[in-house]
């Protein structure tokens, strides 16, 4: 039911461990099933974490928006539970519950008082097992409506909402699954069928294709025998075969603009970069701290504290399975014109091309991380508590306990490693520069010149 | 590269050779899956109480031990929110609040943000309307430092010129950019509309020209006007040991000198005249709907039952509002109703962002609702459902730091005893359909009802003929304004 754009930040341990151990116990059922399970008795709560393999990267052309559609229509009933039922069950226990596809995984997670459990697994399973007879025409448009309402309100009535959608169209090829948000279009879903949405959890939503986490105020033997229980009877499904594709390289800069219902331009700087946990992904995240967190990060004190000719600026690499973004984004303070923040944006990030960031900066971004770290371990359940991160460093490399060893490739960053990520990723003519500018208007002349008109 | 069609055709064939999982026989389904497994008993819920004490110049403390993680996370609770800007002067409470850190006696707002950054912490300032706070969290072993400089935005803020200019700017250009965002344009209408003359019946941002009209001075004296420990409450959370902490904070808060603000005179109730606005968004794929009636204030004792009723009116995904105009109706992806229950009086909020052609639909259906709670009493079942999702959902309240600082920042600011909790607990669980009866004919009266609605007038407007809202008053959209009013190049 939400997208988070970005994925949460990777997390590492120190020299000196800061990060404490999250022990666990996994097994694998015989119809493919992973589990994964955490004790952690300090309040009487439970966070539940199923994860599927399968997000917008599984989409073709034509039929965008599938892969957070189906989430949806998770949550429209299965054999034993009417529409509605399950809802009612978790928050009548005291539950709270939620959905989110992203372009690579479809995560469900629950949260509820340690009795209740079992009914979550109850329904997970129900879920997983029993849903395809009860879907219906009747709940595949009255989702579909749903989510084509999820598009208006979130993207289409926000300023900017549809920018992402350009860039993304430019800095990926249109085979490339990246190539389109994982919304979907409302032309592609108003093309599903039926059948089309059949075909589709058939194919991802086996067992074998998905992971269960859970984190919380659970007896581990007793939660092993309870998930045996309510899963025992979900048919097995393969192994997937998939050929995920790879990303064409850019040939060269493209220069993109757009008008929208906006009183300020704004520049999006986009560049293919390495995906998550490939090398120069932590440098770069490193470099997107050095560049904007914080009143001495480098754009943010040119650009917003000394010169304020932008009221804002973010630089961040987001890693995801199949490749990876680094983007820039600043916002025109009235009457200063975009070319001269592009301008200088490509000079401070060629200065940090030529030279390394020092290591206080370099220090200060670990520090962070590490921190967030941290107090990302607070709650069990939710989008990124322990359930969650114990399912997602399964997912992506197997081992639910690979927190220390993703702080430490963060912690293991040296400035030059920094610089040269630079270098070797965020070249000018390799990347999408898309303006968005306000309907009425356009450039405003440069140097301290007015809005013309 | 793969033509649409082919796609198309390389997918439904991929579908059909994907392996096909065995169906599942009917019969072969485990026996136990025809019922519902019983929940069980739920786990009692424990309120941490906090520890309690003053410092030598008044500032009291409140204290929850929390060791599981090496965290800690700090709520500043000052009595300086934006009930208290002076009329013509929205936006001066959260202004002075944001500039806090931004300059001090001895630190630079660049040196703030590079100290804090490099313990990994974080610390902001800010304003709502009943009250202002400092909040901070860090790993525990940086504690010294994240007092440190708690205390010195806190006690010490210089409101440096420059600064001032530049966060200046930053605000009232925000402003600007909020004429195109759909929430906040409702919200600003709705606010001058419903609270009118009384303490809330501002943007807490101010307006363009009230932000423009403000100097560094202004700030400076209602900080040392209303900043002030007498009065405030400092929420700590997490892993600290009290006389470690209260060392700490003597050295800490030294130079801060006692002293307390004067409390705000009680206002009048706002007057509840039913009216209705269309702001303008042309081309608008759907509308915003921000309805609200007169409610209650955070301390009245109907509280909980006003609380099940928003639960079960537009609460969740097993409320109303979202199973009918959601579920059933796809006129929605977003829509829920609260009640907004304030210090000073509160108001029954209905909202929701509809598609624009069934606006007229949907606003049918959200007074539909309303009237059938003010009309029927509510099911045995519905009521169960409601209780049980606000008490038994409260030990997860309870089960972070954060979670525990902001419920018990909510005691100080409402004055609320530390069992106040474990009292609510108790009077949902005895809320009846009476009571659920009672407190929406009371508080959810469309006889005196605010809609403010954002959309595209030319599909909308006739949509709204017939409909209980009022006349309708059709208001220019305030993005469409010619430009940001000047280049703000400052310095």
């Amino acid at each position: 039911m939400t997208l988070p754009l970005l994925a949460s930040l990777a997390l590492v341990a120190g020299p000196e461990p800061a990060v404490p151990e999250i022990a666990f116990q996994q097994f694998t059922l015989p119809n493919g099933l992973h589990v994964i399970l955490h004790e952690d008795h300090t309040a009487p709560v439970v966070g539940v974490d199923m994860l599927y393999d399968v997000g917008s990267k599984d989409e073709r052309p034509g039929r965008t928006g599938f892969a957070h559609l189906f989430e949806h229509l998770m949550f429209q009933g299965t054999a034993q539970l009417p529409k509605g039922e399950a809802d009612r069950l978790i928050e009548a226990a005291g539950g709270s519950a939620n959905g989110a596809t992203s372009t690579d995984r479809t995560q469900y997670w629950e949260q509820v008082p340690t009795n209740a459990l079992e009914q979550v697994l109850f329904i997970q399973s129900e879920r997983m097992g029993f849903l395809l007879p009860t879907l219906d025409q009747a709940k595949l448009d009255n989702q579909r409506d749903v989510v084509r309402n999820e598009r208006r309100q979130s993207y289409e009535m926000q300023p900017y909402g549809l920018a992402m959608k350009r860039v993304l169209e430019n800095l990926w090829d249109p085979a490339f699954p990246y190539h389109w948000m994982t919304i979907g279009s409302h032309e592609d879903l108003e093309a599903a069928t039926l059948d089309d949405v059949r075909a589709f959890f058939k194919r991802f939503y086996g067992p074998r294709n998905a992971s269960l986490s859970i984190a919380g105020d659970i007896d581990p033997a007793r939660v092993r025998a309870l998930v045996e229980k309510w899963f025992a009877d979900v048919p097995p499904s393969e192994a997937l075969e998939r050929d995920l594709p790879s990303p064409k390289p850019l040939a060269s800069e493209k220069r993109v603009e757009m008008r929208d219902r906006v009183q300020l331009p704004r520049s999006y700087l986009a560049w293919q970069s390495p995906k998550d946990y490939a090398e120069d992904d932590a440098a770069l995240s490193i470099l997107g701290e050095v560049l904007s967190a914080g009143k001495s990060a480098r754009l943010q004190k040119r650009l917003v504290m000394d010169e304020r000719i932008a009221q804002s600026v973010a630089a961040v690499q987001h890693g995801q399975s199949l490749a990876g973004m680094f983007l820039v984004v600043v916002t025109a303070k009235p009457g200063e014109p975009l070319s001269r923040l592009e301008r200088e944006i490509d000079e401070e990030m060629a200065r940090l091309s030529r030279e390394p960031p020092s290591g206080e900066e370099v220090q200060r971004a670990k520090n962070r991380i590490e921190s967030q770290a941290i107090f990302g371990l607070e709650p069990v359940g939710g989008f990124g508590g322990r359930a969650a991160a114990l399912n997602g460093y399964w997912m992506e490399t197997r081992d639910p306990g690979y927190l220390a060893k993703d702080l430490a490739r963060f912690l293991a960053v040296t400035p030059e490693q920094v610089s040269a990520a630079a270098r070797r990723w965020l070249r000018p003519d390799k990347r999408v520069v898309l303006r968005v500018l306000p309907v009425e208007g356009g450039e405003p002349a440069a140097a301290g010149g007015k809005e013309p008109g | 590269m793969m033509r649409p069609l082919l796609a198309a055709l390389l997918a439904a064939s991929l579908a059909c050779a994907a392996p096909a999982r065995t169906a599942p026989p009917a019969a072969g389904t485990a026996p136990h899956r025809n019922q519902v497994p019983a929940a069980g008993p739920p786990p009692a819920l424990r309120v941490p109480v906090p520890q309690r004490f003053h410092l030598p110049n008044g500032l009291e403390v409140r204290l929850v031990e929390y060791h599981r993680l090496p965290i800690v996370a700090l709520h500043l609770v000052l009595d300086a929110g934006g009930t208290h800007d002076p009329a013509g002067r929205p936006g001066l409470a959260a202004f002075a609040a944001a500039m806090v850190t931004e300059g001090t006696r001895t630190r630079s707002a660049t040196r703030i943000s590079d100290e804090v950054g490099f313990i990994g912490a974080s610390l902001t300032a800010g304003a709502g309307f009943d009250a202002a706070f400092v909040s901070g969290s860090s790993l525990s072993r940086h504690l010294p430092r994240l007092l440190e400089l708690m205390a010195d935005v806190t006690a010490n803020p210089s409101f440096p010129k420059q600064d001032f200019a530049r966060v200046q700017d930053q605000r009232r250009v925000a402003l600007v950019q909020q004429r195109d965002s759909p929430g906040a344009v409702a919200a600003k209408a709705f606010a001058g509309l419903f609270w009118g003359s009384h303490p809330y019946g501002h943007w807490l941002m101010g307006t363009e020209a009230s932000l423009e009209a403000m100097t560094p001075d202004d700030l400076r004296r209602f900080h040392a006007q209303r900043w002030r420990p007498g009065g405030a409450s400092l929420v700590v959370v997490g892993d600290v040991e009290p006389a470690r902490l209260r060392s700490m904070l003597e050295t800490a808060f030294a130079a801060w000198p006692a002293g307390a603000s004067e409390p705000a005179p009680a206002p009048a109730k706002p007057p509840g005249a039913r009216q209705a606005v269309l702001v303008e968004k042309a081309g608008a794929p759907q509308t915003y709907v921000m309805m609200g009636m007169p409610g209650i204030a955070r301390s009245d004792p109907d509280y909980p039952a006003v609380e099940v009723a928003f639960q079960i009116l537009g609460g969740g995904t097993a409320s109303r509002l979202f199973r009918h105009l959601r579920e059933e109706k796809g006129y929605t992806y977003s829509t829920y109703a609260r009640a907004d229950a304030r210090k000073l009086g509160g108001s029954s909020m209905v909202v929701g962002s509809v598609k624009a052609a069934q606006t007229g639909e949907a606003l049918k259906a959200m007074l539909a609702e309303v009237e059938r709670l003010r009309r029927e009493p509510v099911s045995a079942g519905e009521l169960e459902d409601a209780r049980n999702a606000l008490v038994l959902s409260m030990p997860s309240d309870f089960s972070t730091a954060a979670g525990i600082a902001g419920r018990i920042a909510e005691q100080v600011i409402h004055r609320l005893p530390d069992d106040s909790w474990q009292r609510y607990a108790e009077a949902v669980r005895r809320v009846s359909a009476d009571d659920v009866l009672r407190v929406a004919q009371r508080d959810l009266d469309p006889a005196r009802l605010t809609t403010v609605m954002v959309g595209d007038p030319a599909v909308v407007r006739s949509q709204l003929q017939g409909l209980p809202v009022g006349q309708v008053e059709v208001r220019p959209d305030p993005g469409a304004a010619v430009g940001p009013s000047r280049v703000g190049v400052g310095g």
